[in-house]
């Protein structure tokens, strides 16, 4: 797929390229061929990096700009492109306009994503297995295109098309029969969007009004993998061995979403600025699946051994949701403003869906009874989620050096879930009304100098209950960011942030800190060279009680992320060479330890003023502390030709 | 009924709109004619900008440098270069309509911490530069956020300038702090869907996204030492938090007693419950 891909991009790029004469014209293009080498986990470095051996377009850039007074079709074109070829990604974007008549937006992405991991949910990973069960090989691609007509006048047409296809296989796994089976999944989805609209510039208030449809279609396959009919579990339920000989699933599903966007902005007089803005969506979706296998199995709903089953399944959704918002700016003379914020949001869901299964060859528990058993279940379900936030914010503007604001904001929040007596079989949490308040005080200043400048931000959030276990009833966060220019060639930035949650209600006890800091050093002595160093920690934990299902007694839930980074790079440029290298290297020692090392070095030549070229050195380092099967080390080189106009 | 009250909003807007409604009056380009005799070369790099292109009612000199006609009348020694909050006002006063929130104060970036010129500039190094920015996205983001564009360099995370990844895929810069920084589509779905687009449902048994919580109830965006990028470094221990219903009163079911936790098929939730993100078939989430 790679190849072609940049195949195909080099086509498509000379197809646009502008013709001979055009005014302004660059071009810059950077191609070549990279080699990897990969020692320890194959699988995982693919999972993390997955550059391959192969050609590849690092970049490719094209600016036209056209202007005279017959420009032709466009008086300014761009064209940017990188990765296709042996990088898991590409990347194009075109952007073309002709001044008051027309403006066009199209960029392509095609990602390929790997996962096969050794420890992520893994059962069998205390007996060596590895990868997991759950791998997949799947590609991304995504097109976006926008039109404007007649930019800049009082009304502006817009359209524009979506398209997003995610494909490929996987493995994942089925529970079924009291085990679990690995299957192999095809999935092909497809998500359309066609959009209309205008946008309008009238007076002191210009707006948009879009139209959107949005279509979905997503068609998956699913089949025992061959030798996996043991199932996990290779022991006996109920003296009977549980085993399954062949499966198939195929399921089907659409979804139509229309929506409506709207937006305002203006003045209205010499104080007030409003912005309005109002979205509408509602999706309605169909699902079909069919299922069918044949095996020994268990099930205790029916109390009952079976040899197959039939299964067929219809379901549909309603999906309304709307989001309204307004905002408003009103100055009080020169130096205060008060800033206003009311947004409401609005979401619902009405599922049903026709559960028919036919168990073929069924024996009660003690091997009596034989008869197939039809089974019929209709389900509804539903919830309704409204959100209220009103936020206000009054600024004092050039006191001095300083700016000082101070802010409030309250949300108030609704969720009715809906109890469906016919499928809910597991007790407790899942219907009702919850509700939650949530209050939030902050203040802050922002100072510049001639040389510095310090933004430092306090707030603090009050809840009155919480809707989840992980909800907070108290957070306050503390923030400061500075910039120093001791002189010009020294650029010293950094950032302190410390947040605090908590949750102490009885059987809850939620807790969560952070702490974060980091400092960048920029030293640029002279204009084609400069040095930069980085450090970096951050200090993460939270804990909250759970319940051990087992045994129904209380344990404490713990994460930690106690991480550090230190990067050190440099660049510059020496009569026609150009180097630059870096290093980075990130230790994290909290819930789950690695270390992640990084050097990056590149070192070009130009050997005429429009040709030249570059070597490329890339290492990875990882290693997991617990588990060494993880590890790999990683290098890419890289040769390129680059080509500019 | 409901669909009346959704057009009703709308065509209000409209109205609201139109209500300002007025001819669209041309900058008086006299003064601005005069620059390029002194600064030509400024003057010629302008005309090949996304703002120089648009001759026709695009902005001039003086739409800027306000006080340029007193300039080139030997009044003043230079022409003012707006900052702060009135080059957001003077940004603002054509842009509005991209901006839905502008550098008002409920956005995160407000002058005069930030405005508009720390990220644009109107006279940029390659007259075709993206939006008229001063760097590429990324490198811009960084230079006041590096511990959260070095977060993305995590073993596991969405990988910064490859395909097309950049910060400003998922933010927006021009809108407010925190969740409110987020991106979203013409549906006003978080740009987590616009390439997640399988997790967007509806689903009949949705889980948590939509219903009590969004993707980042469960996940860490920008990078992550988890490889499915979750909050926890072990599945079962992300799930019990919220099913746990130790005191009541909060959503979220009590996995029955045969999930022995001792037993590593158990610690790993999601090799059965695979569709944690919706079904439209199992209620478990099995399927």
């Amino acid at each position: 797929m790679r190849t072609p891909a940049l195949l195909l991009f080099i086509a498509l790029a000379a197809l646009l390229s502008p013709p001979a004469g055009a005014e302004d014209t660059v071009v810059d293009i950077e191609a070549g061929y990279q080699w990897v080498e990969v020692e320890g986990n194959q699988d995982l470095y693919r999972t993390q990096v997955d550059e391959a051996d192969g050609f590849v377009l690092r970049g490719f850039s094209l600016t036209t700009v056209d202007s005279s007074d017959d420009p032709g079709l466009f008086d300014r074109l761009r064209i940017d492109a990188s990765g296709f070829g042996g990088s898991p990604s590409g990347r194009f974007s075109l952007s073309s306009g002709l001044a008051r008549t027309y403006r066009l937006r199209l960029s392509y992405l095609h990602l390929e994503s790997f996962s096969a991991l050794p420890g992520f949910a893994n059962p069998f990973l205390d007996q060596g297995v590895v990868p997991g069960q759950h791998t997949w090989e799947r590609d991304r691609d995504l097109v976006d295109l926008e039109l404007e007509l007649l930019p800049g006048r009082t009304f502006t047409p817009i359209v524009g098309y979506s398209w997003n296809r995610y494909q490929g296989p996987r493995r994942t796994t089925y529970f079924m029969g009291e085990d679990e089976f690995q299957l192999a999944s095809d999935l092909d989805e497809t998500e359309q969007e066609f959009r209309a609209g205008l946008s309008f510039a009238a007076g002191h208030f210009h707006g948009t009004l879009i139209q959107g449809w949005r279509d979905s279609e997503s068609s998956e396959r699913l089949a025992l993998v061959p030798g996996a009919g043991a199932g996990n579990d290779p022991g006996e339920v109920l003296g009977h061995e549980v085993s399954l000989d062949a499966y198939s699933r195929k399921e089907e599903s659409e979804a139509e979403t229309p929506v409506t966007r709207a937006h305002v902005a203006g003045t209205v007089g010499d104080s007030l600025d409003l912005t309005a803005t109002f979205v509408h969506a509602d999706s309605e979706g169909e699902t079909r699946s069919d299922e069918a296998l044949t095996g020994s199995l268990v099930s205790f709903t029916l109390s009952r051994f079976f040899a197959g089953l039939d299964e067929s399944v219809r379901s549909s959704t309603e999906n309304p949701a709307w989001r309204g918002e307004l905002t408003a700016r009103y100055r009080l003379g020169r130096t205060l403003s008060l800033d206003g914020r009311f947004l409401r949001h609005h979401r619902e869901l009405e599922g049903w869906a026709l559960v028919s299964s036919l168990y073929l060859e069924t024996l009660n528990f003690s091997g009596a009874d034989p008869r197939d058993i039809s089974r019929l279940v209709e389900a509804e379900t539903g919830y309704e989620r409204d959100e209220q936030l009103l936020d206000l914010r009054l600024t004092a503007h050039d006191v001095g050096p300083f700016t000082f604001w101070a802010a409030w904001n309250d949300v108030d929040q609704e969720l009715d879930l809906e109890a469906d007596v016919a499928e809910i079989i597991i007790p407790g949490g899942q219907s009702g009304l919850y509700e939650r308040g949530v209050s939030r005080y902050a203040f802050g200043f922002d100072v510049s100098g001639d040389n510095a400048e310090l933004s430092f931000d306090w707030g603090t959030e009050d809840a009155d209950t919480a809707v989840v276990r992980t909800d907070f009833l108290e957070r306050d966060r503390v923030r400061a960011r500075f910039s120093f220019r001791p002189g010009e060639a020294v650029r010293v930035t950094g950032t302190a942030e410390i947040i605090e949650a908590e949750n102490g209600a009885e059987g809850i006890g939620f807790s969560a800190d952070t702490e974060h800091y980091a400092v960048d050093l920029e030293v640029t002595p002279v204009d084609a060279f400069g040095v930069r160093v980085a450090y970096d920690s951050y200090d993460t934990s939270s804990e909250v009680t759970v319940r051990r299902p087992e045994d129904f007694g209380l344990d404490l839930s713990l994460h930690a992320e106690r991480g550090e980074v230190v990067e050190a790079g440099i660049m510059g440029k020496a009569g026609s060479f150009t180097y630059d290298a870096g290093y980075s290297t990130l230790e994290n020692r909290g819930s789950f330890g690695f270390e992640l090392d990084r050097i990056f070095s590149r070192l070009g030549v130009d050997f005429t003023d429009t040709i030249g070229a570059s070597v490329e050195v890339e290492t990875w380092d990882y290693r997991e502390q617990s588990f060494t099967l993880a590890d790999f080390d990683s290098t890419r080189y890289g040769v390129y030709l680059r080509w500019h106009r | 009924m409901r669909h009346g009250i959704h057009w009703l909003s709308i065509v209000s807007l409209a109205a609201l709109g139109l209500l300002g409604a007025g001819p669209a009056t041309a900058e008086d380009t006299d003064a601005s004619s005069l620059c390029g005799d002194c600064h030509e070369e400024v003057v010629a790099a302008f005309g090949g900008t996304a703002h120089g292109l648009d001759h026709a009612g695009g902005p001039r000199c003086v739409t800027c440098h306000t006080d340029g006609a007193e300039h080139a009348g030997g009044e003043l020694e230079r022409a003012s270069i707006p900052a702060g909050q009135a080059l957001v006002d003077l940004c603002q006063g054509c842009h509005a309509r991209n901006l839905h929130r502008g550098l008002t104060g409920v956005a995160a970036h407000r002058a005069p911490a930030v405005d508009c010129g720390q990220c644009h500039s109107a006279h940029p190094d390659s007259p075709g530069q993206r939006s008229m920015l001063r760097q590429q996205p990324a490198e811009l983001c960084a230079s006041c956020h590096p511990a959260q564009v070095r977060e993305l360099d995590r073993p596991y995370g969405h990988r910064l300038n490859r395909g097309g990844i950049e910060c400003i895929s998922c933010h927006d810069p021009h809108a407010g702090r925190g969740v409110d920084s987020l991106a979203r589509d013409i549906s006003g779905d978080v740009a987590c869907l616009t390439c997640h687009a399988e997790k967007r449902g509806p689903f009949v048994y949705s889980h948590v996204t939509g219903v009590t919580g969004d993707c980042w109830s469960c996940h860490t965006a920008h990078g992550s030492s988890n490889p499915n990028m979750l909050t926890r470094s072990r599945v079962e221990q992300l799930c019990l938090e919220c099913h746990s219903p130790v005191s009541g009163g909060t959503a979220g079911s009590q996995p029955p007693s045969r999930h022995d936790l001792r037993s590593p098929r158990y610690r790993n939730c999601t090799v059965c419950h695979t569709a944690v993100h919706g079904s439209n078939t199992s209620p478990m989430l099995l399927k």
